[in-house]
């Protein structure tokens, strides 16, 4: 019993650290430019697809295929701001409310998921994982090698978002303008470049979140869609915006999923998850952490 | 040498605020804008700083024209801006705050340098760690003008800077401007809804009206002509 406890336990939170990765972009994009941006799923849909890309077809070593996967993560970000976001923004002269971003990135989920099903067809795209066997914890817990290698990558990649954040003058620039837009702009720091760069670091997170997971889930043109659903969840629960609350969120929602599998059953995992968010919603509404 | 404002049209959208508005604000000196609300005042500042285009019009510093020039471009020309409200990062500390004041700054010695000197002069070095979210409505003026003087401007576009504040702190903060324009000769043009104490502080004083320029003049102006003191301190 304690041995599959611990092994649910830890499950659940080496999945965490994908979810976070992927929460993390969903609530810095919000955070940042105000936007919910429902195409976020497609962006982890399409570093699923580089990462079979690379992998499967290339035959590329791992690392060079993440390495084409962060190039590709990145256009793709930049992509969706330069022919999205950006004419919007010239055209009104200013950033639209957020609904309107809501419907624009309803469309771009749309015209992502059926560019992806043109290109790639419907059936499950299989990533063969490069690393294999089990881990072993103390003779109690087994589990997959792989995924304790994922959730490492997954937390060096945002303790170097972090990092990113706090020391350097591009992360602070980013931070101004998540804290206050107009300040940002009278000292001098050029908001359009920092919405850019924030649809970029987007992109990446997304994408490096597809291609680390792919190995587990497969990969198809809607995969992103419940985890989008799940990320709004774990955004929501954190605190909209704050980053470190998307983190937390992101180990409640994981490690409740994976007791729920234990102690209850697989088909209600994603149903406790949401429930346990529910709940703390109503005793907490802004969240764990305040929203930023 | 000054920033010269001649002709200027602006507003938002297809509303037309501004309608024709010339000013001069000399460098080194305190200048006013003052004017019932909905003249133009704050609109003016932006225009100059460059957060709404100039649509017909010109705006020139110490001879250079600046007229559509964007917010980081007129920084970069020596004009700083300091809004009326909402002005400050929240989360982040009084140090973050005035860091990111000195942005363009690439020396990293100069802008710790410059870091030090508005912590003296604006009495905020105790409170460097505190997030500005949680200074006093006094200090978190006291932190905007600083932030505004981290690029050492020549002229500091101040809007409202006593809004909300009690008396108190109204004279708190004026003293700090009087002394920064003692002591560095920084020029300010301070948009004032209170009237009285900006006749008080300034050099010389424009007032504005439904989005023209009435009279510009030295503040004796609006306290000995009959007319100007009916239209802007209420009194016969």
């Amino acid at each position: 019993m304690l041995s599959s406890f611990l092994t649910f336990l830890l499950l659940g939170i080496l999945i965490s650290g994908i979810y976070a990765l992927f929460a993390i972009g969903l609530t810095l994009l919000f955070g940042v430019m105000d936007i919910v941006n429902v195409a976020h799923g497609e962006l982890f849909t399409i570093g699923g697809y580089l990462a079979f890309l690379g992998v499967a077809l290339l035959v590329l070593h791992p690392v060079l295929a993440l390495g084409g996967v962060i190039v590709g993560s990145l256009a793709i970000g930049l992509g969706v701001y330069f022919l999205a976001i950006r004419p919007l923004h010239n055209r009104l002269g200013r950033r639209p409310k957020a609904p309107v971003y809501l419907v624009l990135t309803l469309g771009l989920s749309i015209l992502l998921q059926n560019i992806m099903l043109a290109i790639a067809g419907g059936n499950y795209k299989i990533v063969p994982s490069f690393v294999l066997g089990t881990s072993n914890f103390f003779n109690l817990v087994f589990v997959s090698r792989y995924r304790v290698v994922v959730f490492f990558t997954a937390m060096a990649v945002i303790s170097a978002l972090f990092l990113f954040l706090k020391y350097t003058k591009t992360g602070l620039s980013i931070r101004a303008v998540k804290d206050n837009p107009a300040a940002a702009q009278a000292i001098g720091i050029r908001v359009d470049h920092v919405y850019m760069i924030t649809f970029g670091l987007v992109g990446i997170l997304s994408g490096i979140s597809g291609a680390l997971l792919t190995p587990i889930y497969r990969v198809f043109p809607t995969v992103g869609a419940l985890l989008t659903i799940k990320a709004f969840a774990i955004v929501i629960l954190g605190g909209m915006g704050n980053l470190f609350g998307a983190l937390i969120g992101s180990f409640v929602i994981g490690i409740s999923e994976s007791l729920a599998v234990m102690f209850i059953s697989s088909d209600w995992k994603d149903l406790v998850a949401f429930a346990i968010m529910i709940l703390i919603l109503i005793i907490r509404p802004s969240g764990i952490l305040e929203g930023e | 040498m000054a920033l010269v404002a001649e002709g200027i049209h602006s507003g938002y959208g297809k509303i037309e605020i501004l309608r024709g508005v010339d000013f001069r604000a000399e460098m080194g000196r305190i200048t006013g804008l003052i004017g019932p609300n909905g003249a133009g005042k704050s609109t003016l500042l932006k225009t100059v700083f460059g957060y709404l285009k100039t649509r017909r019009g010109k705006v020139s510093f110490k001879d250079r024209t600046i007229t559509n020039f964007n917010p980081r471009a007129v920084l970069e020309s020596g004009i700083s801006y300091v809004a009326q409200s909402e002005g400050l990062f929240p989360h982040m500390t009084v140090r973050e705050n005035l860091r990111l004041g000195g942005f363009l700054i690439r020396n990293k010695k100069v802008l710790e340098d410059r870091i030090e000197w508005v912590l003296g002069i604006s009495n905020l070095k105790g409170r460097v760690k505190q997030t500005a979210g949680s200074l006093s409505g006094g200090e978190r003026r006291i932190l905007e003008i600083g932030r505004g003087l981290m690029l050492n401007p020549e002229m500091v576009l101040l809007d409202e800077p006593s809004a909300a504040l009690a008396p108190k702190l109204v004279d708190f903060v004026f003293d700090h401007i009087q002394q920064i324009n003692d002591e560095n000769e920084t020029g300010f043009l301070i948009v004032e809804q209170d009237v009285n104490l900006i006749l008080d502080k300034a050099d010389y004083v424009f007032a504005m009206q439904l989005g023209s320029m009435v009279h510009g003049g030295p503040p004796e102006d609006f306290r000995e002509d009959e007319r100007l003191r009916t239209l802007f301190l209420g009194r016969g």
